[in-house]
């Protein structure tokens, strides 16, 4: 298509394609406290600010609490806000988010999926992401650089869209994709920032002629009714992103359209099912395969279920994937939710490179060819020494 | 930038979830913490007794809640119960309490209230 031939082709990791897209973006203000891995987001945005290249109010704030509490005050104000960070940031910033999605407030957060502590990783997990997954946001889940970058352009506005008005975080694995430098295509700046296009304020705290206040207190006879009214703007969000996705690939001439890729064969026996990174490892072990595919989920909340059930149907035997301990549940949380679909398939569920443990395609391979033998009941971890 | 308000809307007590206004617990109003009736969520209700009080004015400077009501000279005249928390600190302040007959009492609680929540 024309519009891929106009793109500029960059050689950049996952940080540095998103700085490129939030310097297209050129948000109001950009709240930040560093962490590994995502800390040259706010280095990288920080030069673009001194070189005037943004007009962004960037603030360095004390904490990630700080941090997006900036961006919820931003938001509220009537601003495009965003943050980036991690791990035990992500984690600190927990009772801010809850803030953010409860008062509608379109805010961006970019997030490096990186273990949690204790013990002490600075390398991938999705206990993170899994851990605030019922803050209410939406959570789109990149594969590479390259979704990191496309994502960060969609985020804004699938997150301002008028029925849904929640804040939206864009998550890639920490180092697997944050460090990892690939060939990507950037959109012209004025493609792109017409694709994203203006933010639309929705009773601005700072429209002093139309006063408002925000997150006031409910009491047992609203509290319910505001949060069932929140829930549509949750459900408006998945409708809104499968609408910008199809946009998204329309316009530019690149990227899946749907919310849930399936890679690999057209009927297939075997499925995989996981989030992230580990799908391009699983490209090559369900080519090596045969009749096997990917089916990756590119949002994880709010969960696509309808298309995952449409993309699984068919399928006999099905390893879901997770980056994460089970951490007291049957399953881990995608296994959980997969599991609950309702499928009439055979279903296992797979834990593998926590703290970046070490999997590659052949243990995928060997996994699916051992499936029979893997328990019904508990999760069987990868390249676990036992 | 395009701006967007959305408009005075009152919704009534009994609204349903599809009534209200985008973003939990938004207000088109400020400066609203008086508006929260938050004196029903009390299990016991502050009774005040005009003849007994000899209107010392000790338990409006320990009201944390600005729930004495003064008339215009100053004079106790009695409880707001719409923010009374029932701390009882004003129970405890009041000179005329100290006696030891409840009937001479200028501040009591009456038990057999219950709170709405
Ligand atoms: S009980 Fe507490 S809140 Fe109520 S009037 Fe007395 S001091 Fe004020
Ligand atoms: S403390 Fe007791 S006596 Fe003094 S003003 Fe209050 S109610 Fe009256």
């Amino acid at each position: 298509m024309n519009a891929t031939k106009n793109a500029i082709t960059k050689t950049l990791d996952g940080n540095a394609a998103v700085v490129e897209a939030l310097r297209q973006i050129n948000p109001d203000v950009f709240g930040f406290y560093p962490i590994t891995p995502t800390s040259y987001i706010g280095e990288g945005f920080s030069k673009l600010v001194a070189d005037g290249k943004v007009n962004t109010e960037y603030v360095c704030a004390e904490s990630e609490h700080a941090a997006c509490s900036i961006c919820v005050g931003a938001a509220a104000a009537g601003g495009r806000a965003v943050t980036a960070t991690a791990s035990q940031g992500l984690i600190l910033m927990a009772e801010v988010l809850w803030n953010a999605s409860g008062m509608r407030l379109p805010m961006v957060l970019i997030n490096g999926n990186r273990a949690l502590s204790a013990p002490l990783s600075i390398h991938c997990g999705h206990d993170d992401l899994y851990a605030v997954r019922d803050a209410g946001w939406g959570q789109l889940v990149a594969k590479n650089a390259q979704e990191a970058y496309d994502f960060t352009l969609c985020a804004f506005r699938i997150a301002e869209a008028e029925t849904v008005r929640t804040p939206v975080m864009v998550a890639m694995d920490c180092f697997h994709t944050t460090h990892t430098t690939q060939k990507i295509f950037l959109q012209p700046d004025e493609a792109a920032q017409k694709f994203v296009g203006e933010t639309v304020q929705k009773n601005p705290l700072l429209d002093i002629e139309n006063p408002v206040s925000y997150g006031n207190f409910d009491k047992p006879d609203f509290y319910m009714e505001h949060k069932r009214a929140q829930l549509e703007g949750q459900k408006k969000l998945l409708e809104e992103t499968k609408t910008i996705f199809k946009s998204f690939a329309k316009t530019f001439g690149r990227g899946s359209e749907s919310v849930v890729e399936k890679i690999g064969a057209e009927n297939p026996d075997l499925a995989f099912v996981a989030l992230g990174s580990v799908c391009g490892t699983l490209e090559r072990a369900v080519k090596k395969l045969g009749n096997a595919a990917v089916i990756r989920p590119r949002i994880f909340r709010p969960f696509p279920a309808e298309e995952l059930r449409d993309k699984l149907s068919g399928v006999k035997k099905i390893i879901v994937l997770d980056r994460c301990s089970p951490a007291g549940a049957d399953w881990a949380p995608l296994g959980t939710e997969v599991r609950s679909l309702g499928l009439e398939a055979e279903i296992r569920n797979g834990i593998y490179g926590l703290g970046s443990r070490e999997t590659h395609a052949d243990d995928f391979v060997a996994l699916a060819n051992n499936f029979e033998k893997l328990s019904t009941e508990t999760p069987h971890w990868i390249n676990l020494r036992d | 930038m395009k701006k967007q308000s959305t408009g005075f809307k009152v919704v009534s007590s009994s609204a349903s979830w599809q009534e209200l206004e985008t973003g939990g617990g938004l207000l088109k109003m400020t400066g609203n913490s008086e508006a929260y009736r938050t004196g029903n969520w009390v299990p016991k209700t502050l009774e005040f007794v005009e003849e007994n009080c000899i209107n010392c004015g000790l338990c409006w400077a320990v009201c944390p809640d600005d729930s004495i009501l003064l008339d215009e000279k100053g004079n106790m005249i009695g409880v707001d119960l719409d923010h009374c928390k029932d701390c009882g600190l004003c129970v405890e302040i009041c000179p005329p309490n100290k006696n030891p007959d409840p009937s001479k009492h200028a501040l009591r609680f009456r038990e057999e209230e219950s709170s709405d929540f």
